[in-house]
C-alpha cells in the first residue's frame, strides 16, 4: 500500500515537473522572439533554437537564464524589467542578483528583528532557534579565533552568517535566485573580510607589527624577498579563496539542478530526473548551510591569524 | 549576457554588496542581533550568578545547620544536666523530709513515753499515798485511837520503804 501511494505521488510529481519544465523552456524562446528589445545573446539563443531545437541549446539557455545576472526580475510568473538609476554621469543598474542580495539581507533583518522583540525571560520559537545559532557561532566559530574580541564581533558574524545563509536558501525557492551564486557578491563579502583582516591586524599589532607577518623572523636574508612575495600572495589568496569557494558552490548546485530539470524532454525522463533533482535539492540545503558556516569560520580564522600572528 | 560572462568582475556589484552589507551590519547588528546576543549574555550571567548565589547560600545553610545541630546537642546536654540536678535535689529533699519525719515521730514517741512514765509514777505515788492514808485510817480505827496523821504517815511510808 505504501509503495503504491508513493508511486502515485511520484508520478504526479513527475507530471507536474514535466509541465513546469515545458513551461519554463518553451515560452522563453517565444518571449524572446516577441521582445524587440532583446539583446544580442538572447537573439543568438533564440536563433539557435530556431535552427535546431536540440537539447544542448535549450540547456545552455536554461543555465543562462538561471545563473547569469540579468535585468529581469521574475516572481510568481510576474516579470519586471529592472530600472537603471542615473545620477548625472553615474549609472547604477539594479540587476537580479543585486536585488536578491538586498532581499536576502532585508528578509534576514526582518526575521531577526521580529525575533528580537520577544521579551520573555525564557525565549521560545524563533528567538530560541536564533539563540542556538548565536551560541554555535560564538562558541565554535568566533571565540576560538578572536578570544576577548568575541562580543564586539558577534553582530558582524551573525549578519554575515545569516545573510549568506538567507541568500543561499533563496536560490532554492521557485523563481528565487542566489545572489551568492554571483562572483561579485562573494567578492564583496570577501573584501569585507580582507578589510577586517588588515584593519584588526593593524589595530591589534600596530602597522609595524602587522607588516611583520609578511617578513617572518628567522628567515635567511637571501630568502627574504621570495618570502615576502609568498606571504603577500598567501595573505591575498585567502579572501580570493573565500570568494571562489562560496560562488562556485552555489553556482554548481544551481547548475546541476537546472541541468537535471532541463533534461526533462519527455515523460520517460521526468521521473528519474526529478528523483535525482530532489536528492540534489536536499544536498543543496545542506550545502547552503555548510558554505555559510565555512565562510564565517574562515573569516574568523583569517582575522584571528592576522591579530595573533605568532602561531 | 551569456554563460561566458559568469566570471565577469563588475565593480558596481562588488560595491553594492559591500555597501548594503555594511549598512545591514550596522543597522541589524545594532537593532536586531544585539538584543538577542545581549539577552543571551544577560541570561548566561544571571544563571551563573544564580548558581554562585545558590552555592554560597547552600554553604551558609550548611554552616547554619551545623550551628543549630551543635546548639541542639548543647541544649540536650544541658537539659539532661538540669533534670539530673532536679532529680538529685528532689531525692535529697525527700530523704531529708523522711529523716525529719522519722526524727519527729521518735521525739513525739519518746515524749509520750516520758509523759506516760511520769503520769504513771505520779499515779503510783498518788495511789501509794492514798493507800497509806487508807491504811492509816483503817489501822487507827482498828487500834482505836487516833494517831497523828503525820506520824502515822511517816511510819507507814517507812514501812512501805522497807517493803520495797
Amino acid at each position: 500500500m505504501k509503495l503504491v501511494r508513493l508511486l502515485i505521488i511520484f508520478s504526479l510529481t513527475a507530471l507536474a515537473g514535466l509541465a513546469i519544465a515545458r513551461e519554463a523552456t518553451k515560452p522563453q524562446a517565444e518571449k524572446h522572439l516577441r521582445d524587440p528589445h532583446e539583446n544580442a545573446e538572447h537573439g543568438k539563443a533564440a536563433h539557435g533554437k530556431e535552427h535546431g531545437d536540440d537539447l544542448g541549446t535549450t540547456l545552455i539557455h536554461i543555465l543562462e537564464h538561471h545563473l547569469v545576472d540579468s535585468d529581469h526580475f521574475e516572481f510568481l510568473g510576474f516579470d519586471a524589467h529592472l530600472p537603471t538609476i542615473k545620477l548625472g554621469s553615474f549609472e547604477f543598474a539594479i540587476t537580479k542578483h543585486r536585488l536578491w542580495w538586498l532581499i536576502a539581507l532585508l528578509l534576514m533583518g526582518l526575521v531577526v528583528w521580529l525575533a528580537s522583540r520577544q521579551k520573555t525571560p525564557v525565549p521560545t520559537g524563533l528567538r530560541n532557534a536564533l539563540e542556538s545559532l548565536v551560541l554555535f557561532v560564538r562558541n565554535d566559530v568566533v571565540k576560538p579565533n578572536l578570544h576577548d574580541k568575541t562580543d564586539a564581533f558577534m553582530p558582524y558574524f551573525m549578519c554575515l552568517f545569516t545573510g549568506i545563509l538567507f541568500s543561499n536558501l533563496l536560490g532554492l525557492l521557485p523563481w528565487g535566485s542566489s545572489a551568492t551564486g554571483n562572483v561579485n557578491v562573494t567578492a564583496g563579502l570577501a573584501i569585507c573580510t580582507l578589510g577586517l583582516m588588515v584593519g584588526m591586524g593593524i589595530k591589534a599589532n600596530g602597522l609595524g607589527g602587522f607588516l611583520h607577518i609578511f617578513a617572518p623572523p628567522g628567515v635567511p636574508g637571501w630568502l627574504m624577498p621570495l618570502m615576502i612575495i609568498i606571504e603577500i600572495v598567501s595573505f591575498l589568496i585567502r579572501p580570493f579563496a573565500l570568494t571562489i569557494r562560496l560562488f562556485a558552490n552555489m553556482l554548481a548546485g544551481h547548475a546541476v539542478l537546472a541541468v537535471l530539470l532541463g533534461l526533462i524532454v519527455s515523460l520517460l525522463f521526468a521521473a528519474p530526473a526529478i528523483a535525482v533533482a530532489t536528492g540534489v535539492f536536499m544536498l543543496e540545503i545542506i550545502v547552503a548551510l555548510i558554505q555559510s558556516y565555512i565562510f564565517i569560520m574562515l573569516t574568523a580564522v583569517f582575522v584571528g591569524l592576522t591579530m595573533h600572528p605568532s602561531h | 549576457m551569456g554563460l561566458q560572462n559568469i566570471l565577469n568582475i563588475e565593480p558596481g556589484s562588488i560595491l553594492w554588496t559591500i555597501v548594503t552589507f555594511l549598512i545591514v551590519v550596522w543597522l541589524f547588528g545594532k537593532f536586531a542581533w544585539k538584543p538577542i546576543i545581549k539577552g543571551l549574555q544577560d541570561r548566561e550571567a544571571s544563571i551563573r550568578n544564580d548558581l554562585e548565589t545558590a552555592k554560597t547560600e547552600r554553604e551558609k545553610a550548611g554552616a547554619l545547620l551545623d550551628d543549630y545541630k551543635k546548639a541542639m546537642a548543647n541544649a540536650k546536654k544541658e537539659s539532661a544536666e538540669i533534670i539530673q540536678q532536679a532529680q538529685d535535689h528532689a531525692s535529697k529533699l525527700r530523704n531529708e523530709a523522711e529523716a525529719d519525719a522519722k526524727d519527729q515521730a521518735h521525739r513525739l514517741l519518746d515524749k509520750a513515753r516520758q509523759d506516760i512514765a511520769r503520769e504513771s509514777d505520779a499515779a503510783k505515788a498518788e495511789l501509794s499515798r492514798h493507800v497509806a492514808e487508807l491504811t492509816a485510817r483503817a489501822t487507827s480505827r482498828l487500834l482505836g485511837r487516833v494517831i497523828d496523821d503525820k506520824e502515822h504517815e511517816k511510819l507507814i511510808m517507812d514501812a512501805l520503804k522497807e517493803d520495797r
